[in-house]
Order: C-alpha cells, then structure tokens, then sequence
C-alpha cells in the first residue's frame, strides 16, 4: 500500500477512494496543468485557436505543430501529454471521416465533442485504461457555416461549450484574461491578435523558457475553414504582443 | 443449394463519351450532362466532369460507380491536406492510385464499370490520362472514352499538336462533341466543357447546346 | 428476347417470372413553391395477380422526410426500415431534423452496397430548413436531386406528359394535379400500377398532410368522363379538391410489418 495522497486508491480508474473520488482522473488533469497553455476564442464569425509550444531544446529547428484540423471546417488545440494529444486527434479525425461516409455531411462541432467526451469518460472507468492527459479544445463551424463553435473537453469526459477557454499551466490567469474580453464582437484578425497577447502575458516567466506560438483559425476569409494563421499575421500578432509586454513593464 | 454470387453484369445508368486534350497551357475535357437509364434518356442535367484536389476527373460508365470513385478520391485529398503539412498529391499520384483501386476492384471481378479521365499538371506540363474498368491505363495528350475512342480518337490524332492554345483546342473538341452527337443514340445536345491550368486552377464552364451542328444532307438524298 | 424501354420494366418482368412479390408500381414526386408533393398507386402484385390492391408505398422516414418505394416490396421495406431507425437515432443526437439529403444518401448507401442483392428503385422527398427535396434513388443506386422525379415500371410512359406539362414554382394545388393527372396516367397505360392513389403533402412549416385519391381521373376519350377529365387536365384553379378526396390523419397508424412482408395495410 502507498502512501501519500491518494492511500492506495489512486492506483487505477477502476476504483474508487473511499470519499468517493477518481484519483486517477485527477492525476490525470494535473499533466494537464504540467504543459503548456492552450486557448480557444469564439469571437464575431471567427474561432481562434491557439497554444504555446515550450522549447524542448536549443537544437530543435522547429517544434512540431500541436494544432491539428480533423475536418474541412474543424480544428482541435489542446494541452497535456503531447502523444495522448496526437492520439485524441487522429482519434477525432477518424470520428469525422465515419460520419462523412455515414451521413455524407461535415460532423457537427457539438457532436463530434459529444462523442470525443464519451470515448475520454470510457477511459476513466476501468483499471484496463489510463485516462487520456489531455484537455482538447474544439473549435470550428458546422456545415451551413452560421455559427462559430467552441468546445471543450477535459480527462473527465466533462464537455462544455465556450465563448472563450483555457487549459493548461496557466490557465486560471488566461481565464481572466478572456473575461475581460468583449467575444461577441471580436473580429477574427483581432481575435489572433489578443490570442498571441495572453499567451504572451500569461507564460511563466520564472522558468524562462523559449517558446514558440502556433495559432489557427476558422472564419469567413479562410472560407469557413479550419487552417493556420498566415506567417504574416502570425509574426505580426507575435510583434504586437512583445511590444504591449515592453509597455506593460515600463508603465 | 447455394445460389452462385453475382456482380454488376452490366451498368445501369450510364454516362457517355468523355474526350480531353491537353493544350498548351494545360488540359480541356468535354463531355455531354446526360445519364443513361438504359436506353432512357433519363437525367439531362448532371455534370460528369468533377474537380478534386489537384485534378479534374470526368468519366463515362456507370454513374453510382463514378459517385463512389469521386467520394473516395475526394476523401483522400482532404486528408492529406488536413495535416497542413504542405504536402498535396499531384495528379499524376492520384492517377496512379486510382489505376490501382480500379484494378483492385477487377481483381475481385466487381469492377468499378467506368472508364474515367484525369487531367492535370505533372512537372509544369499538362498530365491527360486515361483508366478504364480493368484497371488498363496510360497516359496521352488525347483521350477519349465510351463512343468517342472510335469516333473522336481519330480525329484528336489526326488534328492535335502540342502547341495549341485553348481556342483551338475548344474547337477540336467541339468538332468531336458534334461527331459523337451525330453518331452516338445516347448523348444529348447539352455539352460541358472544363479545364485545368498548369497551375492546377481549374474551370469548369456552364453546360452549353453545341452550335454548327450540319444538317442540310438529307436534302441532297433523293428517292430513286 | 423481349426488348424494355427501361432497365425498370425489366426487372419487372424477370421478378415477375420468379414469382417474387413487386411493386411494379407509379411512383412521383414534385417541388412546389412551398414544399413537395410525393405519390403512388396502390397496387402489388405477385406476376398478374394483385396481392394488396390498398398497398400504401410512401413510407415515412421522418416526420419530414418520405420515401416512394418501387421494386421488389421485401427489399424496398428492410431498406427502409432500417434507414428509418438510423435517422432517428441521428436526429436524435443531432437534436434537429435530419436532412433530405442524409435521408438519401443513407438509403443510397445501402442500396448501392446490396445493388447485386436487391432490386430498389426510391423517390426520397422531404422538407428540411434549406426547403423542399427530391432526390431520386434509382436501380443502381446513384443519388441524384430533381426538382420532379418519377418511377416504376409505369413512369415509363409518362415522360412526355411530365416534361410537357411540368413547370417550375408551382402553387401546392397545382403540383397536386400536376401528380394526379400524371400517375392517374401511368396507372392507366401500365398493367402492374393501378388502385388508388395515395400523396403525401410536405410544406416548409414541416406540416405532413396525406391524401386519398379514390377516383383518379380518367383521360380516355371513350370514356363517359371524358369531360370531367379534360376539365381537370386543362383547368387547374377551380379547386383540383374535389370531394372524392379524402383526409387522412396527419401520422397514419401504419401495421407494423415484420421485415419482408408483402405489403403495408393502410
């Protein structure tokens, strides 16, 4: 029997602590909060989707990309174990390629966090799985391209729609950040821009970490696709946001 | 007893001749908007010449089979560029793939019942090829499908040459189009044509009733 | 060999030889300005004898969804159910109503993948929040949207009479005699259609009305209603309603059909 937090029930999802906890869940949310930040934003006809890439080593040319698109109009962000990330992406898009074939239309936003939230909670109810260490933001647009959507879905299964969400290291600060945003009529060159600043705002400076930004977005000049930021408006929005932490620290 | 199992022993609703060139400043194809019910002239309007990715495909045979072969092309192109990896197949590449799911699909003796036409760009030259239901391919600066390897091909080698440019090349085809409208039961007179640049931009035209068609022979026919 | 007009009336014919049972049937639909009208004759038959002479061959999909089967009546039903069940479960977890063209395709699918098997012929109409559609699913299984479609074994004679008379933006009473007149045609021209003719009634408020058209019109010259008839053939405003029709509930109760029976009871 171990000791320390958990007193032998947080060895497996499987079983319960005896005050009616997972603690396998738990843990699992706490890789989350081990990695880098991830957020998501739902402004005026536009998702933005963007995550913060630490730099692993000085050799590294160039981080490989954590925001994945699952189909033509929907793409995914998220935080936590890097490998567990990949699998839940090509989990999803396996999951938007049947319901194609079945359906013959583009898969819902909802439906398709619906459905990721389902097969993360499967993993937390037996001993045989390990919970995903993952929390996968959604973002995109449906079919008849009306309305933006943004989802989230953490190791719990827990799914939720937002106007704006955070996940990650810091994802308390980054919530504040987003609450003092006016989303509803936040145009998508701007959403980048204020994407590319709390990220900018809210990484731990302590460890002094390099990092590197990777922003993708959905709205009407992609055609309602889901694709990365032009390098252009990425180095732009990147410039823009050091300049606003030079200001913020002279002031 | 066990029944014996049975295929697709002859399609349904077919399509017609398809015939392609390349010009050059890329490829033309052509075909009429008509689908077959037998011998029922039974849908008028449907486009038959489709772009996917970095081609344009058009066929003729069986139509739900070509459906299919659009779904699953379609669906290979989207996810390779889902990736954003700048990785895109090229025509020549999906060509390739096709010849080997149609070849497949005869292997399991249900084939796919078409003869399908793919145009693009390899290498900054045109790419015109050419796949028929046993997976028999090549590629060619003419082609033509159904009726028209009888009555277009000899016509598209006899007057093609590889500097044309798209006003000729329209006007070959649309010498084509019109043989085959005399001499084929099952075409319309409602034509489409569309075209692939070398920088894979592609334009499909409105369907259009070919113009010039010649009948004043009949007059010259007396009875003896 | 005997040569057919249709790959349809060939079919036909070798089930019939086969004795199996079949809906060699009429079968339309049509796109009005605000909706789409669906219908059928009622009659199946197994060779030359009439089995159910009341067979109601729109089957309801969704609630605002119907689907014109023709063909072999086992296959066309199995289809059907089953496409039924999947769009209740996909509305379901859509929270929304399913579209026409799902509906279709999912019928499609399935008979493109048993196309060997079976031997279906459908007309899928239906109403979703981009307006009204038909999408016809004939005999090798492609899915192609018309704004009018026709089928069965007797529609292979009122091609001339649709592509004369049919015009776009129809009003609904309009499209219904423009229905009526058509298959009242077909069903008497084609030995393997007759019976009564049944409609369904979709509008954009997803309203579902269906119809009984007892005595359909007759257009034969020899006939003592000859008037009656070129009266509704040339005259579509006084109202085609004529008291011959009658209403039926808006959700007709349908015998629930083990899978493979030979017809639905009304």
């Amino acid at each position: 029997m171990s000791h320390g937090l958990g007193s032998g029930y947080d060895l497996s999802a499987g079983t319960y602590s005896q005050d009616g906890r997972v603690f396998q869940v738990e843990y699992a949310a706490k890789a989350v909060e081990n990695s880098g930040n991830a957020i998501g934003i739902r402004g005026r006809d536009c998702v933005v989707l963007g995550v913060d890439k630490p730099r692993v080593s000085e050799m590294l040319v160039r981080a490989a990309p954590k925001n994945a698109t699952l189909s033509q109009n929907i793409g995914m962000t998220s935080a936590g174990l890097v490998a567990d990330c990949r699998t839940l992406a090509n989990w999803c898009r396996e999951e938007c390629r049947s319901y194609k074939n079945q359906y013959h239309t583009e898969i819902p936003v909802r439906v398709l966090s619906e459905r990721l939230s389902l097969e993360m909670q499967e993993h937390t109810t037996t001993s045989y799985y390990r919970p995903y260490g993952a929390t996968v933001i959604l973002g995109g647009f449906d079919e008849d391209h009306t309305k933006p959507q943004l989802f989230m879905v953490e190791p719990s299964g827990k799914s939720f729609g937002y106007r704006a969400c955070s996940c990650g290291m810091n994802q308390s600060p980054a919530r504040t950040e987003l609450e003092k945003l006016d989303l509803p009529n936040l145009g998508a060159e701007e959403a980048v821009m204020t994407v590319a600043r709390i990220l900018h705002q809210i990484h731990d400076e302590s460890k002094n970490l390099a990092f590197e930004l990777e922003l993708s977005w959905a709205c009407a000049a992609t055609g309602f696709r889901h694709v990365p930021v032009p390098p252009e408006l990425l180095a732009r929005a990147e410039e823009a946001a050091k300049r606003f932490l030079e200001e913020r620290d002279h002031a | 007893m066990d029944a014996p199992i049975t295929r697709t022993l002859e399609p349904i609703n077919t399509g017609t001749s398809v015939v392609g060139i390349t010009y050059k400043d890329g490829v033309l194809i052509a075909s009429d908007t008509l689908v077959s019910y037998g011998s029922l002239s039974r849908f008028r309007s449907i486009q038959r010449l489709v772009s996917i990715g970095p081609c344009l495909i058009g066929a003729s045979g069986d139509y739900s089979d070509f459906q299919h072969i659009t779904d699953l092309l379609t669906q290979k192109v989207d996810e390779a560029s889902f990736h954003q990896d700048g990785f895109q197949y090229t025509a020549p590449e999906l060509f390739e793939y096709l010849c080997r799911v149609m070849y497949e699909r005869r292997s399991k003796v249900n084939p796919y019942w078409n003869r399908v036409v793919m145009a693009g760009s390899k290498q900054g030259k045109p790419f015109l090829g050419c796949v028929d239901l046993y997976g028999t391919h090549y590629a060619s600066p003419t082609v033509a499908t159904g009726y028209g390897e009888q009555l277009a091909q000899p016509i598209l080698r006899k007057e093609w040459h590889p500097d044309m440019s798209l006003e000729e090349a329209h006007a070959l085809l649309e010498k084509c189009m019109r043989v085959l409208l005399y001499r084929d039961c099952y075409t319309i007179n409602k034509v489409q044509f569309a075209r692939i640049g070398l920088d894979g931009q592609t334009t499909i035209e409105p369907p259009a009733p070919l113009t010039g068609t010649r009948w004043e022979a009949p007059l010259t026919i007396t009875l003896p | 060999m005997q040569a057919f007009a249709t790959p349809e009336q060939a079919f036909h014919e070798a089930l019939k030889a086969k004795g199996g049972v079949d809906l060699g049937t009429s079968i339309m639909a049509c796109r009005f300005n605000g909706g789409v009208v669906c219908g059928s004759d009622s009659r199946t038959s197994t060779g030359s004898y009439v089995a159910n002479r009341i067979t109601d061959k729109l089957t309801q999909l969704t609630p605002n969804i119907y689907v014109c089967r023709s063909g072999s009546s086992a296959d066309t039903q199995i289809l059907s159910d089953y496409v039924r069940y999947f769009l209740e479960m996909h509305s379901l977890e859509l929270d929304n109503r399913c579209s026409v063209y799902t509906a279709a395709h999912m019928l499609g699918d399935l008979a493109y993948q048993y196309k060997e098997q079976m031997q279906t012929s459908f007309l899928v109409a239906g109403v979703d929040s981009t307006g009204p559609h038909i999408f016809c699913v004939p005999l090798g299984s492609p899915v192609i949207e018309e704004p009018w479609s026709i089928g069965g074994s007797g529609s292979s004679y009122i091609y001339g009479h649709c592509d004369a008379t049919y015009r776009e933006n129809m009003t609904q009473d309009e499209c219904i005699q423009f229905v009526t007149n058509a298959l009242s045609l077909a069903m008497q021209r084609d030995g393997s259609s007759g019976g009564v003719i049944r409609l369904a009634v979709m509008t954009n408020d997803f309203k579902v009305e269906r119809r009984l058209i007892t005595d359909p019109p007759s257009f034969s010259r020899a006939s003592t209603a000859c008037k009656t008839a070129r009266r509704r053939l040339g005259l579509l405003s006084p109202p085609a309603l004529s008291p011959s029709l009658v209403f039926l509930p808006r959700f007709p109760l349908f015998v629930v059909s083990a899978p493979g029976r030979a017809a639905r009871s009304p």
